[in-house]
């Protein structure tokens, strides 16, 4: 359904030129396809609500970005079997999920870091945030940013040590 | 960049980039979306989807009076009443044929006629607010024919009004986070907020000051003072939180509702309980609250629970208090934003009643959830 707006085109184009980047987003800090499709269910309908500003917004796909991650850092979504499935995978999409490969080594030890750990290690090294647009992200200061990515490299720089 | 950060960037690169792109249903993002713009004018709470009541029975507890006196089978559960079954006189809005704009409505308050484009609606002894415009972002209070907005800004959640001019709301300042506004005699300020979520204002104190309200907590906050104050001695594992009257707290405890008072030095002090999962109605004075159990509407308060028969009824909603004496109940279909059937049921006379010419269709009443 489109919302016509001035500005940066409909909801529905957003969706459709956004949402796989978002997701690719929403699976890297969820760790599991199921998870992601709820975390970017639920950032989309967040989106939707505030389309008009949204839509006017200098970013509208970093708006997007945040109300992602903060919705995955405060882990505030409704159980997903209380509400429709809006988004989700076809039957062979699975199928081309990463496969367990003895090369990822760190893939399964971020995917067990603290949440906002994770949440900045993927800002940094997927999307290639600086710390002061990842702070605005999550709404904390610079400082916070680089502690908390300190944290998380020390924590997977010990394991792996552990693991050697 | 380190060798580990690199490594780092390539696998989180490799992973992403091996993903395939989930099916999206639009329509029904956009649907939901409509429904997250009621949520937020209630409050912090989790969507609940309609549940059947089953009909097997009710309990009437009351001081006094045995619950097998009273088979739900001898009580008629719906009176054709001249006065309970009166027109709605609460508030509501509906659509018109508007081929160009199937949002465009009519908002129906104290005999007024206001042609604008709702998406929340509440009501109580201070007014009515109106969560208005396509994006659903600007609230305001209803002045006779003409609405107030309470900012210029964007609101997340909607404002609280007091019975003694007092506002407050919680303005999203985008990058910056958000900002409290509370207005006083006249006069307004204001204070940054640093949550990791949008804080709702709850209500206010009886001295003046915003009750707001985070998956973290409650606090009491005063924008002409620095700081916040945690409410203390708050039961664990609260859900939805109301403030039936200033100064008091409704908290959904599981399958119950605790009600308390917060006192000078901002602790919660327990005055009674009651069954329910906190989507009831408060009547003005605070002290009445009238949910859904089986068979009918309950009211309880601290003397004891009475319930009004409404049999065989599905999807209802409990919109609020007419009356000092009784509440709109309304058969709703979230599915299809619609009303179905409205009833008036009296917590004196213990009887529902269909309420004469009842908007039906999409219709927004106070109350609802999206």
């Amino acid at each position: 359904m489109d919302v016509p707006v001035a500005g940066t085109g409909s909801y529905e184009e957003f969706v459709a030129a956004r949402s796989a980047s978002l997701f690719r987003t929403a699976y890297l800090l969820t760790g599991n396809r199921p998870d992601a499709e709820d975390l970017l269910q639920v950032a989309l309908v967040k989106v939707y609500a505030g389309w008009r500003r949204v839509s006017k917004a200098s970013s509208p796909e970093a708006y997007a970005r945040r109300t992602l991650v903060n919705a995955f850092v405060s882990s505030r979504r409704p159980a997903r079997f209380t509400r429709e499935r809006l988004v989700h995978s076809p039957p062979d999409a699975v199928a081309h999920d990463p496969a367990p490969d003895d090369r990822l080594a760190l893939w399964p030890l971020v995917a067990a870091l603290p949440p906002r750990q994770r949440a900045v290690v993927v800002l940094r090294y997927y999307e290639g945030l600086s710390e002061r647009e990842i702070a605005e992200t999550l709404g904390i200061a610079s400082g916070t940013v680089k502690s908390t990515a300190s944290a998380a490299l020390a924590a997977l720089r010990l394991t792996i040590g552990e693991q050697a | 960049m380190s060798d580990l950060e690199q490594r780092l960037a390539d696998e989180l690169d490799a992973v992403a980039g091996d993903l395939r792109a989930p099916d999206v249903d639009h329509a029904g993002l956009a649907r939901a979306g409509r429904r997250e713009r009621v949520r937020r004018a209630v409050g912090p709470m989790v969507l609940v989807t309609a549940t059947a009541l089953a009909l097997a029975g009710f309990v009437l507890e009351r001081p006094g009076r045995d619950a097998s006196s009273d088979p739900a089978g001898t009580v008629p559960t719906v009176v054709r009443d001249g006065a309970l079954g009166r027109p709605l006189e609460l508030p509501w809005w509906t659509t018109v044929d508007d081929q160009d704009d199937p949002d465009a409505g009519v908002l129906h308050v104290d005999g007024e006629q206001i042609a604008v484009t709702v998406t929340a609606l509440r009501h109580g002894p201070a007014g009515t607010l109106v969560e208005h415009d396509l994006d659903g972002d600007t609230w305001s209070y209803v002045d006779g024919a003409r609405l107030v907005p309470f900012a210029a800004g964007p609101l997340d959640a909607a404002p609280v009004l007091d019975t003694e001019g007092g506002r407050a709301w919680v303005s999203d300042l985008g990058a910056d986070g958000w900002s409290l506004t509370l207005e006083v005699g006249g006069r307004s300020f204001g204070t940054a907020l640093e949550h990791d979520e949008p804080p709702v204002v709850v209500g206010l104190t009886r001295s003046g000051r915003a009750l707001t309200s985070t998956t973290a907590g409650i606090e009491i906050r005063d924008p002409r003072r620095a700081g916040a104050r945690a409410v203390t001695g708050l039961p664990a594992g609260v859900g939805r939180v109301a403030s039936p009257v200033p100064g008091r707290l409704a908290l959904q405890v599981g399958d119950r509702v605790v009600v308390g008072d917060v006192d000078a030095g901002a602790r919660f002090r327990e005055l009674w309980t009651t069954e329910g999962d906190g989507t009831g109605a408060w009547s003005d004075d605070g002290e009445q609250y009238a949910d859904l159990t089986e068979g009918g509407v309950r009211f309880a308060t601290r003397a004891g629970r009475t319930v009004a028969p409404l049999a065989s009824v599905t999807d209802l909603r409990v919109v609020g208090w007419e009356s000092s004496t009784e509440v709109v109940v309304a058969q709703w279909i979230p599915q299809d934003e619609a009303v179905v059937g409205l009833w008036r049921c009296s917590a004196v006379e213990l009887q529902c009643a269909e309420v004469a010419d009842a908007p039906t269709g999409r219709v927004l009443l106070p109350g609802l959830l999206g």
